[in-house]
């Protein structure tokens, strides 16, 4: 039998596991998020862990438009992707990879629900 | 007479702390010892406000040395602090504190990453003295505009104000921490991401519809700018007291630049990016409007 204890100790964990994703594109409107299947958050981790580690700096964003996209997962753990680098953070620390087939960025933006994303992405 | 020496360099981690006693802070004192005044064109201070190496920032613990007051800021060769604007006398004394960078804890790399930064910041305050500021048309000034002070909405990812607060509460000088849609406050939402639904729902707001501005201040208030990129999105600049405009896409911090990297003398013809339509200069009349 499921106790109240039980249960939020079940939905506090099902929060630390969830994945969410989102991409930071909108001004005016709030940016688009969505929720990604664990299956994928661990394939989108599996592409992180086959990055090489560099002393690197994600390329400079434009104003407006398309600035990137981010996964959050389990532990507070978030990675931002743009422009051929990814970049993990969690509440200590930063590290930064080179993604240049851009296959997290892809993958991830990929998974959100079809009209969600505006065309300009692609451009 | 022991010293204590931050190196200004981080923004999230705190600043590592070199502190040297005895033989070592004399030697310091002695090639921080102020030589020959900077000229005027030497004297601009560093940008503090800049992100990687700042300078050094030095404090005398206990008795003076002769010369120096208790705090001041060491870059590029040149001491910086109260009546203090010199050229060192050792105007490689941050390299002296690079060799001891080795004591601090602060990771494996640190010191070549120290010297590579104080390399780069010494290229952008090359740069700094010889920037020219942009010259400000008397003609365009906008007295009743709000000020261009990007610190006060740029307070981080974690903060308070930066991501809470989009480019129609930016412009419209409107803290509300909701994301302020147009027309939200007074029951009228757009409908559509068009020009001819957001801009009735701005004036909803009472924001007062100025399509024939052509770009100049009003008397009253100040002007802003709507534009649409149809179907998706709108997104709002102000101009600012010095004529020029500046905007927050979205979450980001506040910017005067458009997507070319330029200043805004007129949003019409600035790099938009996918914000293809122009829809209308609007004025706001401080204190009169409501948004949410």
């Amino acid at each position: 039998m499921a106790t109240l204890r039980s249960i939020e100790r079940t939905a506090s964990a099902g929060k630390r596991e969830a994945w969410t994703a989102g991409a930071s594109v909108f001004s005016g409107r709030p940016d688009p998020v969505w929720e990604v299947k664990p299956s994928l958050g661990a394939r989108l981790e599996k592409i992180w862990l086959s990055l090489k580690p560099e002393k690197i700096e994600p390329p400079p964003s434009p104003a407006l438009g398309y600035r990137g996209c981010f996964l959050r997962g389990p532990l507070g753990r978030q990675w931002f992707a743009f422009g051929g680098v990814v970049e993990l953070r969690s509440s200590r620390r930063s590290e930064f990879r080179r993604d240049p087939s851009k296959k997290f960025e892809r993958v991830l933006l990929e998974s959100a629900p079809e009209g969600l994303l505006p065309p300009w992405l692609n451009e | 007479m022991p010293l204590r020496i931050t190196i200004d360099i981080f923004t999230g981690r705190s600043n590592p702390v070199l502190e040297l006693s005895g033989k070592e802070a004399s030697e310091a004192l002695e090639r921080l010892r102020p030589a020959r005044p900077v000229t005027r064109q030497e004297a601009a201070a560093p940008f503090e406000a800049a992100l990687g190496y700042r300078g050094l920032l030095i404090e005398q613990i206990g008795t003076l040395a002769r010369g120096l007051p208790r705090f001041f800021r060491v870059f590029d060769g040149r001491l910086f602090g109260a009546r203090l604007a010199h050229r060192a006398t050792d105007e490689e004394f941050e390299e002296f504190v690079v060799r001891r960078a080795g004591q601090l804890n602060v990771g494996k790399g640190f010191a070549d990453y120290l010297r590579q930064e104080i390399a780069r910041a010494r290229r952008n305050y090359a740069g700094l003295l010889l920037w020219k500021p942009p010259h400000w048309s008397g003609k365009s000034h906008c007295h009743c505009a709000p000020l261009y002070e990007p610190l006060w909405w740029n307070d981080g990812w974690g903060g308070q104000k930066q991501p809470n607060n989009n480019c129609y509460n930016y412009a419209t000088n409107y803290r509300s921490d909701t994301f302020a849609q147009p027309g939200r406050a007074a029951g009228a939402m757009y409908t559509s991401l068009t020009c001819a639904s957001v801009r009735p729902a701005a004036i909803a707001d009472s924001l007062i519809d100025a399509p024939t501005a052509n770009n100049k201040c009003p008397k009253e208030g100040h002007l802003v700018a709507l534009v649409i990129a149809p179907g998706w999105d709108f997104h709002w600049y102000r101009k600012g007291r010095n004529g020029y405009w500046s905007h927050k896409p979205g979450s980001t911090p506040v910017v005067n630049i458009d997507g070319s990297g330029n200043l805004i003398p007129d949003p019409r013809t600035a790099n938009r990016g996918p914000y293809t339509d122009f829809c209308t200069f609007m004025v706001v009349m401080h204190g009169h409007i409501k948004i949410n």
